[in-house]
């Protein structure tokens, strides 16, 4: 083929450890600071940017974007991990660097960073790039090192504490940014979120690409965390559309999969639960009633606050997020997975954990 | 006006599937749109009437290619891969194509593509030897944009595109540019000067202001993609709330770089001795791949030969050129020049898939419709006043045209315009007027999803209505609502019904994508064993008018079974 010109190579000093070094434990704390890890030598170290050669904290790679069910959904793969493309690595620049005006603190990239080199700040996700006595530059280095080093080295290191500590306060603060800042995203901005939200917390996904008419469902769900699902994602009022959406999702999938009903497993993700005395709780248990189908409810919220507590979803029943008229509240749901009570007083914002009366 | 195809507004993915293509396909010498459209397919990157896959692919093609839309898709992309330069037509078709050493380079980038798609966007330039594009425009549509937009202060709408930088016919021309300028300037102020002006524009080009507008989406996506400019709303500029681009510092930046650059044009080319033209050919297109972050050290020498050799031509000796020729000259031109722009791989034959062209696809499975048989009956109802006024308007009607047919379409049209306060109830009516108790659901009554209700001794019937008002041609959201419906009458036992009773949709028009309607009524049965039926406002009055006129009634328990789509041809 053809003889073509090779992107120049960028200098990006990059880093790794020794080779007789090597991580135990990490440690978050409660939150808002860089990981201390532990290392076997007997010392610690704060989490630090290696420079990584593939940055987990940008971009997928296109194999953990496939999903091993629906493997001909047309699939937008948009491989950024921050979908409001706030962290980037411009040439100029040593490390990435988080734009604080577009950051939501999702905790996304945090969530992906290898060597725990990035927190979260009072304003945004933060990267700490400050020389590290265990992670040591060289001119020597093979890339190969490098990557092995974050695929390998730091995986299945036991971790304690939590990205950011829940509390009224924080969300308060959420609420205004996102609100800021998701009205400058593009159409595709709620699915991106959403599916990347659900990946960090476990459960396989895929967006549908954005002006396929063909396809109406916004997300399909697989390994991990779920054998198979669709997803619904509304962050305006249409969310009171999405159960019945999501039942439109799961015809289409019997009928081109041969899958039963009961197989797929329905999930609404909004912004914010709708009003208690809509309608849409109060259907949700019409369809449980009927058609025996449990459509579980999750907030963009109520995903961050499992991602900044390192936690994961895992739908073995299918109904782990379910909530209908009856019980309204995601709250009781969260707190199961979280094994722990949640500290919001008046649940957030708007609709986090608690519909809205 | 410049047409821009729109294949899908997401420039990522559209650079990714370029790549894939490029993947796929590279070995070939050649290949066509059926080669792409069945990339396209294997990749998972598109669908056709409701399928995914490989059923995507049979379903789409069909004899008249026109109408493929998977075809349609793939030609769509190829005009575009075209003008940035990634494909160029073959000597003998317009529709074959091989891939271009710039277009290699795109692959090359991987992950930051960015920097040489903004170098090819700005290299867009009519005429040129690719496209053969209509009219006569000499120009550079996206330095053009930019610059009309840095003249207005910073923004433009969609509409002021159009009128404006996208109907330039001489970008060279600082008189016609300067008048551009100035009618977008003049309509400024009132919206209506804007829509007038886009409207004579329709008329003079003969292109619905419509099909204007979509013209522009890829033009749009371009412009926020780069970070050239943002979007937001304003309501100064027009005394009305509209959506408008704001140019960005990088806007600005672009702007002031494509000012300071020497910007050649395929003509100028042509007039310079053959030593120039390759020197000007080679350097523009390194110069494209360094701004990119290529790495050109291996030709370092050389690029000092050409800057030396165009000296005279430049305003200084590092002078930025703007020209692209693999998006502007002869392929076969370009091929002389850059030996490196040529396939190593044989030559295979190009192979239109003669099955996807001759069709030999299944028949569709999920048409259905469901007949409904009329038999003359007598009855007695009782008829409320609206249904008297509805039977008395169809019997004048009649009486004046003495026709069936034209006194449905005459009804038809005059309540085309009808809004849902009046289609509901007009449409319980008619129920009532066939034999059934139909009664329609008050406003805001929650509970009550239904439109209107068919109520039975032991069963009844949910109704959907979809007033023309609301959407002319019945849709999958409709259905959606009817599912709606019938979980909500099972669970809440408000009414009496069982699950194998059907639930309607009533509206003005059968569906548009009768395919779409069809294979989710299909899918709803085959996942929850509901059944729906849809019953276009014509059907509902052929049922009437029969009933009326020619004193012939139909089975009532029909209505009650009714899957699919009405079919009332046998009355």
């Amino acid at each position: 083929m053809f003889q073509t010109f090779k992107p120049q190579k960028i200098d990006r000093h990059i880093k790794t450890v020794p080779e007789n070094i090597s991580p135990i434990q990490i440690n978050w704390g409660t939150g808002n600071k860089p990981a201390i890890i532990s290392f076997s030598d007997g010392k610690t170290d704060i989490g630090s940017c290696i420079r990584c050669v593939n940055p987990k904290c940008i971009e997928y790679s296109q194999d953990e974007l496939r999903l091993t069910v629906f493997q001909d959904f047309p699939a937008d793969q948009n491989s950024n991990v921050c979908p409001t493309n706030a962290i980037t690595w411009p040439h100029e620049s040593d490390a990435p660097i988080i734009n604080d005006n577009e950051c939501i603190k999702c905790a996304l990239c945090i969530n992906r960073c290898p060597v725990k080199a990035i927190y979260l700040g009072t304003n945004s996700a933060c990267i700490n790039d400050k020389p590290n006595s265990h992670f040591i530059e060289s001119k020597e280095i093979s890339t190969t090192r490098n990557t092995e080093f974050t695929s390998g080295l730091f995986s299945g290191i036991p971790e304690r504490g939590l990205y950011q500590t829940e509390n009224d306060n924080v969300f308060d603060d959420f609420f205004r940014k996102f609100i800021d800042v998701a009205q400058d995203q593009s159409a595709q901005f709620p699915n991106h979120l959403a599916r990347n939200l659900l990946i960090a917390n476990g459960v396989g996904a895929a967006m549908r690409r954005r002006g396929d008419t063909n396809i109406r469902m916004d997300l399909v769900l697989g390994p991990p965390g779920v054998k198979q699902g669709t997803s619904e994602v509304e962050f305006g009022n249409e969310v009171l559309d999405a159960p019945r959406n999501i039942l439109d999702n799961i015809a289409v999938l019997v009928a081109r999969y041969e899958l039963s009903k009961d197989m797929i497993i329905p999930v609404i993700v909004s912004f914010g639960l709708p009003n208690s005395r809509s309608e849409y709780f109060r259907f949700i248990q019409d369809v449980k009633k009927v058609l025996n189908v449990k459509i579980n409810s999750i907030t963009i919220g109520g995903l961050i606050l499992l991602i900044w507590n390192r936690t994961k979803i895992n739908f073995v029943n299918g109904d782990e997020l379910y909530i209908d008229e009856t019980t309204s509240s995601l709250r009781p749901r969260l707190e199961a997975i979280l094994g722990r009570p949640i500290n919001l007083e008046y649940g957030g914002y708007p609709g986090l954990l608690d519909s809205a009366k | 006006m410049i047409r821009f195809a729109n294949p899908g507004s997401d420039i990522s993915s559209f650079i990714k599937i370029y790549v894939e293509l490029y993947n796929a396909l590279k070995d070939r010498h050649s290949f066509g749109l059926d080669d792409i459209s069945k990339t396209l397919v294997e990749k998972n990157l598109a669908t056709s009437c409701g399928y995914m896959g490989q059923e995507a692919l049979s379903r789409s093609t069909r004899k008249d290619r026109s109408r493929d839309q998977l075809y349609n898709q793939s030609k769509m992309y190829s005009e575009l891969f075209k003008m940035l330069g990634w494909l160029h037509p073959t000597p003998t078709s317009a529709l074959t194509f091989q891939f271009t050493f710039l277009g290699a380079h795109i692959v090359e980038a991987q992950r930051e593509p960015e920097d040489l798609f903004k170098e090819c966007i700005l290299g867009i330039a009519f005429p040129n030897s690719i496209l053969n594009s209509a009219g006569s425009y000499v120009l550079r549509p996206f330095a053009t944009i930019l610059k009309t937009i840095h003249d207005l202060g910073g923004l433009i709408c969609r509409d002021e595109l159009i009128i404006g930088p996208l109907c330039l016919e001489n970008d060279r021309d600082d008189g016609l540019y300067k008048s551009m300028l100035e009618e977008i300037q003049s309509v400024r102020g009132d919206v209506r000067r804007l829509e007038s002006k886009l409207s004579d524009l329709s008329v003079k080009r003969k292109i619905a202001v419509n099909t204007m507008g979509n013209y522009t989406r890829f033009p749009l996506a371009v412009l926020k993609w780069t970070g050239w400019t943002t979007s937001e709303r304003n309501s100064e500029i027009y005394k009305r709330s509209i959506p408008f681009l704001r140019m960005t510092d990088l806007g600005e930046k672009t702007y002031q770089y494509i000012v300071s650059c020497k910007d050649f044009r395929a003509k100028d080319l042509a007039q310079l001795p053959e030593n120039i033209q390759a020197a000007l050919m080679k350097l523009s297109f390194l110069d494209m791949l360094y701004r990119s972050g290529f790495n050109l050290d291996q030709v370092s020498d050389q690029l000092g030969e050409y800057r030396h050799i165009l000296s005279s031509f430049l305003d200084n000796p590092n002078q930025a050129i703007l020209f692209s020729p693999f998006q502007e000259l002869d392929p076969e031109l370009v091929q002389r020049i850059f030996p490196n722009n040529i396939s190593s791989s044989k030559i295979t034959k190009v192979n239109p898939n003669q099955e996807l062209l001759t069709g030999n696809r299944s028949s569709l499975h999920y048409e259905v419709s469901t007949k409904v048989p009329l038999h003359a009956i007598k009855e007695k109802r009782s008829l409320s006043s609206i249904d008297k006024t509805v039977t008395k308007d169809l019997l004048d009607l009649y009486d004046r045209t003495r026709d069936a047919s034209q006194c449905i379409e005459l009804f038809a049209e005059e309540i085309r315009g009808f809004n849902k306060d009046k289609f509901y109830p007009l449409v319980a009516s008619l129920f009532r007027i066939i034999g059934y108790d139909c009664a329609h659901s008050r406003a805001g009554v929650n509970y009550e999803r239904w439109d209107a209700i068919i109520i039975g001794q032991t069963d009844t019937i949910p109704i959907e209505i979809k007033s023309p008002g609301e959407e002319e041609f019945i849709s999958v959201k409709a259905v959606r609502q009817a599912l709606e419906n019938k979980i909500i009458l099972l669970s809440r036992n408000s009414f009496p019904t069982i699950l194998e009773t059907t639930s309607l949709v009533v509206g003005y028009n059968l569906p548009n994508d009768r395919s779409e309607v069809m294979a989710l009524i299909s899918n709803i049965r085959k996942a929850y064993g509901i059944v729906i039926g849809v019953i276009d406002i014509r059907s509902l009055l052929r049922l009437v008018t029969a009933t009326l006129f020619e004193g012939k009634s139909h089975n009532k328990n029909d209505i009650f079974n009714l899957y699919g789509i009405i079919d009332v041809s046998d009355i």
